[in-house]
C-alpha cells in the first residue's frame, strides 16, 4: 500500500501549539505535499471555504479564490480551475473571508484584491477590473474609497 | 429600497431650490405679474428644479456608467427645460433661449469632463499602488 499515510492524533496538555512530526523512510514529493497542505492549514486564520462539486464537498482555499458572484439565484465561487456554487449568500461569505485580501465590489461581487491585474476607466464610465486571469468585471464608483484603502493596506504591509 | 428614498429627497431639495430660483427670477425681473402667474411661475421652478435634481439620482445606479448617467440626466434636463420655459415664455426671443440652452449644455459638459478627468486620475493611482503590491509579491 504504497501511497497509504498513517495519521496519530495524541492529546498531550504540554502542547497548546500543535506539533506536527512527520515520520518516513525518506522525502518525497507526497510527504512534501503533507507539509505544504500542514502550512497552509496552520497559517491560515481564514477558513477554507465549502463549495459543492458535481455533488461533491469540496474545500477551496481562500488564497485560490479571484472571486465569488451571484449567478442568478445562487453564489458561486471562481478559482482557476473553475466556478463552484457555495450555499453561503454574499454577505455570509464576506463574514468568512480574510477582510485585507477581499472586498465587495458591488452589490452582486466580491472580489480577491491580489489576483487583480488591473484597473480601467472607459469612455462609458464604467470602472473595469481585470484579473491575471483574463476574466474581466466592473467594480461600483460607490465602492472605489474602500478599494483605495485595501490597497494602500496591502501595498504599504507585508503581503 | 434606497435608490427610490433618495430620489424623493433629491426630488424635493429640488423642489424648494427650483421656487428659490423662480423667485430670484421673479425678484430681478421687471415684469408685472398678477398673483396667479405669480404662483404658476413659483411651481413650474419648483417642477423643473424637482426633476432636474431627481433625475441625479441616476448617478447612484450601481451599473450604470459615469456617461450613461450623464446622458439620461441631460437628456431628461434638457426636455424638461425646454417643456416648462418655453410655454412659460422664460427666455424671450428665442435667440436667448438657444443661447442659454448652449451654455448650460456647456457647463454640463465640463462637469462630465471634470469627473471623467477625476476618475482617470483616481484609476492611475490604484493601478500605481497595485503595480507595488504585484512587485512586493514577486519578491517573496
Amino acid at each position: 500500500m504504497k501511497n497509504m499515510v498513517e495519521i496519530e492524533v495524541i492529546l498531550d496538555e504540554r502542547y497548546t501549539d500543535p506539533r506536527v512530526t512527520i515520520r518516513t523512510s525518506k522525502t518525497s514529493p507526497q510527504v512534501e505535499n503533507i507539509i505544504y497542505a500542514i502550512e497552509n492549514a496552520s497559517s491560515s486564520e481564514f477558513p477554507q471555504i465549502a463549495v459543492t462539486d458535481d455533488d461533491r464537498l469540496m474545500f477551496i482555499s481562500q488564497r485560490d479564490i479571484i472571486r465569488a458572484h451571484t449567478q442568478g439565484r445562487t453564489v458561486v465561487i471562481q478559482t482557476e480551475d473553475g466556478v463552484y456554487p457555495v450555499k453561503k449568500t454574499l454577505s455570509g461569505l464576506e463574514e468568512v473571508l480574510n477582510p485585507t485580501r477581499f472586498l465587495r465590489i458591488s452589490q452582486s461581487e466580491i472580489i480577491n484584491i491580489l489576483k487583480v491585474r488591473c484597473f480601467d476607466f472607459s469612455m462609458m464610465g464604467t470602472i473595469g477590473v481585470e484579473f491575471d486571469c483574463g476574466i474581466k468585471t466592473w467594480a461600483s464608483r460607490s465602492r472605489v474609497k474602500q478599494i483605495k484603502d485595501l490597497l494602500v493596506e496591502n501595498s504599504i504591509s507585508k503581503v | 429600497m434606497e435608490l427610490r428614498n433618495k430620489f424623493i429627497i433629491n426630488a424635493l431639495i429640488g423642489f424648494i431650490i427650483g421656487i428659490f430660483i423662480g423667485l430670484a427670477f421673479w425678484f430681478i425681473g421687471d415684469g408685472e405679474m398678477d398673483q396667479k402667474q405669480f404662483i404658476l411661475q413659483l411651481v413650474m421652478s419648483g417642477i423643473l428644479g424637482m426633476i432636474s435634481m431627481g433625475v441625479m439620482t441616476v448617478y447612484d445606479i450601481e451599473s450604470w456608467g459615469l456617461t450613461r448617467a450623464t446622458i439620461v440626466h441631460y437628456s431628461t434636463w434638457l426636455v424638461t427645460f425646454l417643456a416648462i420655459s418655453i410655454p412659460m415664455g422664460w427666455y424671450e426671443p428665442w435667440y436667448v433661449l438657444v443661447i442659454a440652452v448652449v451654455i448650460l449644455t456647456i457647463i454640463y459638459a465640463l462637469i462630465w469632463m471634470g469627473f471623467y478627468l477625476h476618475w482617470k486620475k483616481t484609476i492611475r493611482q490604484m493601478n500605481r499602488q497595485l503595480d507595488e503590491i504585484h512587485r512586493k509579491q514577486k519578491e517573496e
